[in-house]
């Protein structure tokens, strides 16, 4: 059989099979990809893709559940305070019960129950980056003023939801109104004020009202907290999970995506030694012929 | 009874068959890196004795022999025709998925920022920063549909173009094919190896544009034809391929003698070309229109159920598309909403700190709400990927297969037509050898002859 080597057809073909397979293996090592095209791994592609979009999800959730966490805190805080200063109400309101107490003792306790309701009303109008965060959906408004002298809650009842987790949302907004009043006919505002009018004209019946009142509106700010603090646990439990899930799904995402370094190493040097084996059958071929050997 | 000069014969005759020889290993070697050159090989013949008494008269030269297989020409020819198919599909290809990008750096990272944009507008709903992070995020995803379905028709006009060159290349070559198989014909007979060795060159050329029917005559001459038949070269005339632009896109269309033969090229680098601007590219166009259509129509839907920062009901997002078609070029953040961020309608209730919708358009990240309700944004655009991705694979594979397919006839044809130098070597020592004894045999001739004409005198 004639065979016949042809330097240009066979030997350049395995010249440039050889060296694309390095350049190849070169580009990898050097950009740390495995996919540098669709084309290199169209499925593994199509997947990182939805890996990708996993990543960005749980990313925005993550974002979303630390803002959430920031405003829950802000707004847990708040209530702190206020069952604090109506303990305080409470406390005053007691001490100043009884016919032992004289008139100027009343007196200063009704100023001090004043300056409390003063302080319970700028407690529940905290803002958070310029928004009421107990005046529910209505964030611009305050969330209690006094309107035509009575104090009024401005506003809705609605509470502003925010996603932490696929499936999972927290209130970030809170209905002030069900924390000041409830079912109650006034709320703890009006009941302060009348109660220190009752402090100061020594109305021991009044005073008892104004305290059962207090009383309650403590009980309510108590379980608006705990369901605030449930809130907080099951950010801080959806942040423990998104943290997790982005770790595995970064794992498959770079094992889609990403180099073995190793195998990747071992590649290089097989397509080097490829090359060379190449360039040298080639060098040996043209060297090789019966004309040398005829004188 | 032949006489000494009869021997003086035999000696001239092989002298001439031994030079010609030579001859035609000199010109072997010499077209050994000639395109398309076939090996000649020396037939020769004994001259018949004038009777049985006779040694013989010597060595006659029959012909010169060109070693050429029709067969495999022929198998080459379509093999190159399909190799130059998916090269020119592969390269277009190529481009395509350098511009769709690798995961994390094209469409899927500007439909991830835009909605988790949303996201973020429904964690502080009144933020004037995250309303217009909402409209920079759909302006960058706009631009992005712009900028891939640009790319893409840019690539079906480039194409189109290269078309348009292919068939003039086309059309030359077909007129030199159409003197050279005319000038065969007319010479019937004669020697036309030369031309036939330049005429098997133009076909192979022609057959890298198109996968062009051969019709063989009894005259030597080729016929080519279109594969349904229609006629591009009948004996010395050539039929030119005219290009039509068709409207509205005004790509190219090709007239063979009135017949519309565009689909017929289904082989070749033309019909590479034609099947890379009209199925391939123009998939992949109508598959991104109809992710953006989807994304705008989507969005707009429930945008439009929201109410924006002053309480108003929400407009639209994205700017209404017109269909399907250009749906991706067209796609722009609507001019009104633009302007002000306030009339984002993060709203569901229309109360200034609701951020329902805000959250619903946030969920349309992971709501099956395209391709027909069978896909997330992001599903949509990895299908698209992966069309592309495995358009590319296939192209290489079957590209790789035809270039080994093609080398493995080249070799086979070598095998038969081609020159080898270790041939021509140990030809061109035979060759001398025997001119060498043929020259030793006229001299001891002459020299008997001498010795009988010293015996005369």
């Amino acid at each position: 059989m004639r065979v016949i080597y042809d330097v240009l057809r066979d030997g350049l073909f395995a010249i440039n099979t050889a060296s694309s397979q390095l350049a190849k293996a070169q580009q990898q090592m050097s950009s740390g990809k495995r996919i540098s095209g669709a084309g290199d791994d169209p499925r593994g592609t199509q997947q990182a893709i939805a890996e990708r979009s996993t990543i960005n999800s749980i990313d925005a959730y993550t974002k979303a559940s630390d803002a959430a966490s920031t405003r829950l805190a802000s707004a847990d805080s708040v209530l702190t305070a206020y069952s604090d200063k109506l303990t305080s109400a409470i406390t005053t309101a007691l001490s100043a019960q009884g016919t032992q107490v004289n008139a100027t003792a009343r007196a200063s306790s009704a100023q001090e129950l004043r300056s409390l309701r003063q302080a319970l009303v700028s407690d529940l109008n905290t803002t958070f980056n310029g928004n009421y965060l107990f005046s529910g959906t209505n964030s611009n408004a305050a969330t209690y003023a006094q309107v035509a002298g009575a104090w009024t809650y401005q506003g809705n009842a609605d509470t502003a939801q925010v996603s932490v987790e696929s499936g999972r949302t927290v209130s970030v907004s809170f209905n002030g109104q069900q924390i000041a009043q409830g079912s109650d006919t006034t709320n703890v505002f009006t009941a302060l004020d009348d109660l220190a009018n009752a402090v100061e004209a020594g109305d021991n019946a009044g005073i008892t009202t104004g305290i059962a009142a207090l009383q309650r509106g403590f009980d309510r700010a108590q379980r608006a907290q705990a369901f605030l603090g449930t809130d907080e646990q099951g950010v801080d439990a959806a942040q423990a999970r998104l943290t997790s899930l982005r770790a595995s799904a970064d794992v498959r995402r770079s094992k889609l995506e990403d180099v073995n370094m190793a195998e990747a190493v071992t590649k290089l040097q097989q397509a080097d030694t490829a090359y060379r084996a190449a360039l040298g059958a080639v060098s040996t071929a043209e060297r090789q012929s019966l004309l040398d050997y005829l004188r | 009874m032949a006489g000494l000069f009869d021997s003086l014969s035999i000696a001239t005759s092989a002298l001439t068959a031994y030079r010609t020889g030579l001859d035609v290993v000199g010109q072997n070697i010499a077209n050994v890196n000639t395109p398309g050159y076939v090996r000649r090989t020396l037939a020769l013949a004994e001259r018949v004795p004038a009777s049985p008494l006779d040694a013989g008269r010597g060595v006659d030269i029959v012909s010169i022999q060109a070693n050429r297989s029709e067969l495999i020409d022929g198998r080459i020819g379509h093999e190159q025709a399909g190799l130059a198919h998916d090269s020119a599909l592969l390269d277009g290809l190529k481009e395509v998925e350098s511009a769709i990008g690798v995961p994390g750096s094209s469409l899927d990272a500007d439909l991830d920022a835009f909605f988790s944009s949303f996201s973020q507008l429904s964690t502080d709903v009144t933020s004037s920063s995250a309303r217009d992070s909402v409209i920079r995020q759909g302006q960058t995803l706009a631009q992005g549909f712009g900028a891939l379905s640009g790319r893409i028709s840019e690539l079906q006009r480039s194409t189109d173009t290269s078309i348009r060159d292919a068939v003039a290349q086309l059309n030359q070559l077909t007129e030199r094919y159409s003197q050279l198989n005319g000038q065969i014909a007319g010479r019937a007979g004669g020697d036309v190896e030369v031309l036939k060795d330049e005429r098997a060159n133009v076909l192979a050329q022609i057959q890298t544009l198109a996968d062009v029917s051969t019709i063989s005559g009894a005259d030597g001459g080729i016929d080519l034809t279109m594969p349904q038949g229609q006629a591009l070269v009948i004996g010395g005339t050539a039929y030119a391929v005219s290009v039509v632009s068709t409207p509205p896109s005004g790509a190219a269309s090709l007239k063979l003698s009135d017949f519309d033969i565009t689909s017929q090229i289904g082989n070749g680098r033309l019909g590479g070309l034609i099947t890379l601007r009209d199925t391939v590219l123009g998939g992949y166009q109508t598959g991104l229109d109809q992710l953006a259509y989807d994304v705008a129509t989507q969005v707009n839907a429930v945008h439009t159920a929201g109410f924006d920062a002053n309480g108003a009901a929400g407009g639209n997002f994205f700017t209404t598309p017109t269909g399907v078609a250009g749906a991706a070029a067209a796609l722009a953040v609507d001019p009104t909403l633009a302007a002000d961020s306030q009339r984002v309608a993060g709203s569901g209730t229309g109360a200034v700190g609701d951020n329902q919708n805000a959250r619903a358009l946030a969920a349309l990240r992971d709501a099956r709400v395209m391709s027909g309700g069978t896909a997330t944004a992001a599903e949509a655009w990895s299908n698209l990927v992966y069309q592309v991705g495995s358009d590319v694979a296939t192209a290489q594979s079957a590209s790789g297969t035809r270039e080994a397919v093609v080398r493995q006839l080249q070799q086979l044809r070598d095998q038969a037509s081609g020159v080898s130098l270790d041939e021509e070597a140990a030809n061109l020592m035979k060759f001398q050898r025997s001119y060498e004894a043929s020259a030793r045999f006229f001299t001891t001739v002459n020299d008997t002859l001498t010795t009988l004409m010293a015996m005369v005198q």
